[in-house]
């Protein structure tokens, strides 16, 4: 018992017992709740999976590749040769569209390019930063195919960013590409899946074509 | 092993100040960051803190969480064969001096980014020089002229082309009386078919062609004996003696990348013919670095160098010249120096020993007359048709370019010209100061300036009408030897910009004939079996026509001819040595930025000069003893008069400079050229004048007393005293030397002077597996052309940091 009374300022209510200790895990928890967030919210599975930008033009993967069966390469010419995948000039459109579907309301600005020559604007939908060098061809013509990184394109009406292309991401078939190699005539069919185990098929794939995916730094960051 | 040199004080150095250990060098190696001077940095306001924070917080707002949305914009008809994101390479060249040099330019996505050398043109040989290289930061520049500007009283007005086209549809009709056409020199086959089809439309016009920088001294060198003007092309292959006086055929000449490396292949210690260099010149050139035996001479005394060596070949050597050249070898009558009596006797002697083998070479800025001597030399030494050749120069009837401004300023004086038309140059800027060019063109009505920039003579003319850069533009030009040469645009111009062949056209009255039209009908012309179309895309393939070289001759010189050539060779020699207090003045072509034309390219201001290691400024090189007589010390102001007119610049003390003979570079102090190159260095145009555009006598000099920081990369990243002392004491491992005897006769002589064996490493070495890169520098070959650091630059996006941070060493 206290006989000094003017130490009763000093004997805090029974509720202020819990509150240094909440506040510290409050703040810290905070901290970490935002950090948290704030990382996740910025990763590239939060910003770019699931974008799907609207087109100048509908045009319809689900259609042309998956119904009509047009193959990614008759269009994404350069993509086994060059760093690029290439979209299209126009004339490839009016290769076919020059007779079918020739009074499409929906082609409208794919023939007023044709016309002026001047460009179509496409929205770009797989989007790497500019520090990054990413080359198709290196990737397509051993064995990995278009859907490891686009899914399933044949199925979308609009082209949707579906896997985070983060560098992360990459790096984890670099460092283990058995999943996602496939024979070489496989690789724009986009529905395929392997008979056997992937992963004994990617084993014995990387051993005949010697695939070694580099993981330096200045493979990407040239 | 006795033939390595010893540590007898043999000791590299790179300026005097390095050698003398001067305190104020001792002082800057002291100073590792010579730029960390803490007392004296500004003092950082909170007002400057908050502007700089304030902008960066500004960019911190989130204005979405992904980055901006990318387009992707393709083609609507792709040009067949194109890729995106693949280079492409086009065969191309660049004209300067009249000469054309194949270039071979890489164009990304349409845009051309790095030019290299044209493997197939004789010029080239899949090499380029300096400026070649930077001819792209000058596409590009944002300093160039975008539009079509009329002046006219006082005001400045904003045209079209098609208002152009009307005043020229008017301007040039009829019979072309008051018309002039000011050109520089260019050796365009379409030109010259445009010109004659000018002239021929409009008899009474009168044409023009001005070089600052000209190589005409050669040519009436050649006319004054053969009778006719001869384009001399040397070729240093075989060469065993090879004899320069105040040339410098490494390097400036119009095929001296072909030389340089003829010249490193005859280097080449097993395989080559030697190749033995003597040069006498009053500045340092490239080929006086490289050269064997070189003598410092005053340029207005090389011909009397050149008379001694002539009487020791006759006299002692019994070399056999024409009879009414007889005078040649007379005797002169000025003292030699010892230096210059024993660089002849050697020279004399190599030359009479390698008949057939050797060469002798005059620069263009000595008189035609002793072009004259060195061409009859050339033939009685038995170099025609093995280390020089000759081939008629085309448009023989060309008058001298410092000739033809002349006549045209006193046409322009006595009011004979209303209209004139410049394609190209600058003359008011680079015209001899004694025409007053500038002032002149106030005098014509209506005048009108082709040019890549608004420059000094834009700005003084009615018409100003943008040049379409030699990356934009058609055209097609010869090559040193004669080959035809074609140009093709990389880009549409950028800024709409047309050539000086479709101004051409214009002023014909054909309207706008596309540059491709017009060098597409000549070289159709020019197809002999293949089809024309065939033979045009295989021409534009290769850059160059196949075997269009001019053909070769053998001219014989003329008694009559050689008398007044002797005669007018006895006079040079009157020319007394130049003293302390009446020096001689020489106004070279800058390496950097040749004549003035390249002032605005930040590559070439910031190239450190090969031998000065200035950048961003030029200075009077003057040599040691000389600054010591005329009490002027290294980066002190000096005033420069002759004959009335005055300069102020800064001086440089070069070892080797020619005793009392004092060098500036012209192309600075330009006021019009862009933001780059406005206000650097100090115009020494002012002083040039038509009877005297090289060497100036009767020069006086005076120190100022102020000084001038030069921003010289010479002394950069320098070692300390102590180290420079311990560096000399190794310098025989670091830098092994051998006569080519010694090496002939044991190749392994640099391998076997090791001062230790072979170390034992303590710990495991680091296994390399798979390729290495490394770069490998032939110092016997490198003249030091500084081609590579442009290259570089061009190719790595390397930055330009201006010359305050030159000065602090941060030089890139």
């Amino acid at each position: 018992m206290n006989e000094d009374k003017s130490n009763d300022i000093f004997i805090f209510p029974k509720w202020t017992w819990v509150l240094r200790p909440a506040v510290a895990v409050g703040a810290l928890g905070g901290l970490l709740y935002v950090t948290v967030v704030v990382a996740f919210g910025f990763s590239p599975r939060a910003t770019d999976v699931g974008y799907a930008p609207v087109q100048p033009v509908p045009y319809s993967h689900a259609l042309h590749v998956g119904q009509l069966g047009v193959d990614c390469r008759y269009c994404h010419t350069s993509v086994e040769s060059t760093a690029h995948a290439s979209v299209p000039p126009t004339q490839t459109c009016m290769n076919c569209h020059k007779t079918v579907r020739a009074n499409s309301e929906k082609l409208i600005p794919v023939f007023e390019s044709y016309s002026t020559g001047m460009p179509v604007e496409w929205i770009r939908v797989h989007d790497l930063p500019d520090y990054v060098y990413f080359n198709h061809s290196a990737h397509v013509r051993r064995g990995v195919g278009c859907v490891s990184c686009h899914g399933r394109i044949d199925t979308m009406e609009v082209v949707t960013q579906v896997e985070p292309l983060s560098m992360g991401w990459c790096l984890e078939c670099h460092r283990n590409p058995e999943q996602h190699l496939r024979p070489l005539e496989f690789v724009t069919q986009l529905d395929w899946v392997p008979e056997e185990d992937q992963a004994a098929l990617g084993r014995r794939l990387r051993e005949i074509h010697n695939i070694n995916p580099p993981q330096d730094c200045n493979t990407c960051h040239r | 092993m006795s033939s390595m040199n010893r540590n007898t004080g043999v000791t590299y150095w790179r300026s005097l100040d390095e050698l003398e250990r001067t305190p104020e060098f001792q002082e800057a190696v002291r100073r590792e960051f010579p730029d960390d001077n803490w007392d004296q940095l500004p003092p950082a306001t909170r007002r400057q803190f908050l502007m700089v924070m304030g902008a960066s917080l500004a960019m911190a707002g989130l204005t979405a969480c992904r980055w901006p949305k990318e387009e992707i914009v393709p083609f609507a008809h792709r040009p067949e064969g194109r890729t995106p994101g693949v280079p492409e390479h086009f065969a191309t060249s660049l004209e300067l001096g009249g000469a054309a040099l194949g270039m071979l330019v890489t164009s990304f996505d349409g845009r051309p980014i790095k030019a290299e050398g044209n493997p197939m043109h004789p010029d080239s040989l899949g090499s380029l020089n300096a400026i070649a290289q930077a001819e792209i930061l000058g596409l590009y520049d944002p300093d160039r002229s975008q539009r079509l500007l009329l002046r006219e009283g006082g005001q400045e007005y904003v045209k079209q082309w098609s208002d152009f086209e009307s005043v020229a549809a008017d301007v040039f009709s009829g019979s072309g009386a008051g018309v002039a056409v000011l050109a520089g020199s260019s050796s365009s086959p379409t030109r010259a078919g445009l010109r004659d089809r000018f002239l021929e439309a409009h008899p009474e016009a009168r044409w023009f062609e001005y070089e600052a920088i000209s190589r005409d001294n050669e040519r009436f060198g050649t006319a004054m004996v053969f009778g006719a003007a001869h384009r001399v092309q040397p070729s240093l292959a075989t060469a065993g003696v090879v004899a320069c006086f105040d040339a410098d055929p490494l390097f400036d000449h119009p095929a001296a990348l072909r030389l340089a490396r003829e010249f490193a292949a005859a280097r080449n210690p097993k395989t080559g013919s030697g190749a033995r260099l003597y040069v006498s010149e009053s500045n340092y050139s490239l080929t006086g670095a490289r050269a064997d035996h070189r003598v410092a001479v005053a340029s207005r005394n090389v011909p009397q160098l050149l008379a001694r060596v002539t009487q020791q070949l006759v006299a002692v050597h019994g070399l056999e010249l024409p009879p009414a050249a007889a005078g040649y070898a007379g005797s002169v009558s000025q003292a030699p120096t010892d230096e210059e009596s024993r660089f002849v006797e050697l020279l004399a002697r190599d030359l009479a020993s390698h008949r057939g083998e050797s060469v002798i070479l005059v620069g263009p800025r000595q008189a035609p007359a002793v072009h004259a001597l060195a061409a009859i030399l050339n033939t009685a030494l038995g170099a025609t048709g093995s280390t020089i050749a000759y081939a008629l120069e085309p448009d023989s009837e060309r008058p001298h370019h410092m000739d033809a401004l002349g006549e045209l300023a006193s046409a322009i004086q006595s009011g004979e010209v209303s209209t004139l038309l410049i394609l190209g140059g600058n003359p008011a800027y680079d015209g001899p100061a004694d025409l007053g060019f500038a002032d002149l063109l106030a005098k014509v009505p209506l005048s009108i300036h082709l040019s890549l920039y608004d420059d000094e003579t834009s700005q003084r003319c009615s018409w100003h009408l943008p040049r379409a850069h030699t990356l934009e533009s058609w055209g097609d030009g010869r090559a040193w030897d004669g080959s035809v040469t074609t140009r093709q645009p990389l880009i549409e111009p950028l800024y709409g910009g047309r050539s000086d062949l479709e101004v051409l056209a214009l002023a014909l009255g054909g309207g706008m004939e596309s540059g491709y039209e017009l060098v597409r009908g000549v070289m159709r012309e020019a197809a002999a079996d293949a089809g024309p179309e065939e033979f045009w895309r295989r021409v534009l393939h290769d850059g160059v026509v196949e075997a269009s070289a001019w053909d070769r001759v053998t001219p014989q010189a003329r008694p009559g001819d050689l008398a007044v050539a002797v005669d007018a060779f006895r006079e040079l020699l009157d020319a007394d040595r130049p003293t302390a207090e009446r020096p001689e003045l020489v106004l070279v072509a800058d390496p950097q930025v040749h004549d003035g034309r390249f002032a605005n390219n930040g590559w070439l201001q910031e190239l450190p000069d090969a031998l000065t290691k200035i950048t961003w400024d030029n200075a009077l090189l003057v040599s040691p003893a000389t600054a010591r007589d005329m009490g002027l010390s290294n980066g002190e102001i000096a005033e420069v008069s002759v004959g009335g007119s005055t300069i102020e610049l800064p001086c440089y003390v070069l070892p080797g400079q020619a005793r009392n003979s004092l060098t500036v570079s012209l192309g600075y102090g330009r006021t019009a050229a862009g933001q780059v190159g406005n206000g650097v260095g100090v115009d020494a145009y002012v002083l040039r004048t038509s009877s005297a555009p090289h060497v100036l006598s009767s020069v006086s000099v005076r120190a100022t007393g102020r000084s001038y920081p030069l921003a010289t990369t010479q002394d950069h990243f320098a070692i300390d005293t102590l180290g420079f002392a311990e560096r000399n004491v190794r310098v025989e491992n670091l830098v092994r030397e051998a006569s080519l005897d010694a090496y002939l006769a044991n190749p392994n002589v640099f391998h076997e002077h090791e001062h230790h064996p072979p170390l034992v490493s303590l710990w495991k070495d680091h296994e390399y597996e798979g390729e290495q890169w490394g770069m490998a520098i032939d110092l016997n070959t490198c003249i030091g052309c500084n081609a590579c650091i442009v290259a570089c630059q061009s190719e790595n996006n390397i930055p330009v940091v201006g010359r305050e941070q030159v000065l602090n060493q941060r030089e890139m």
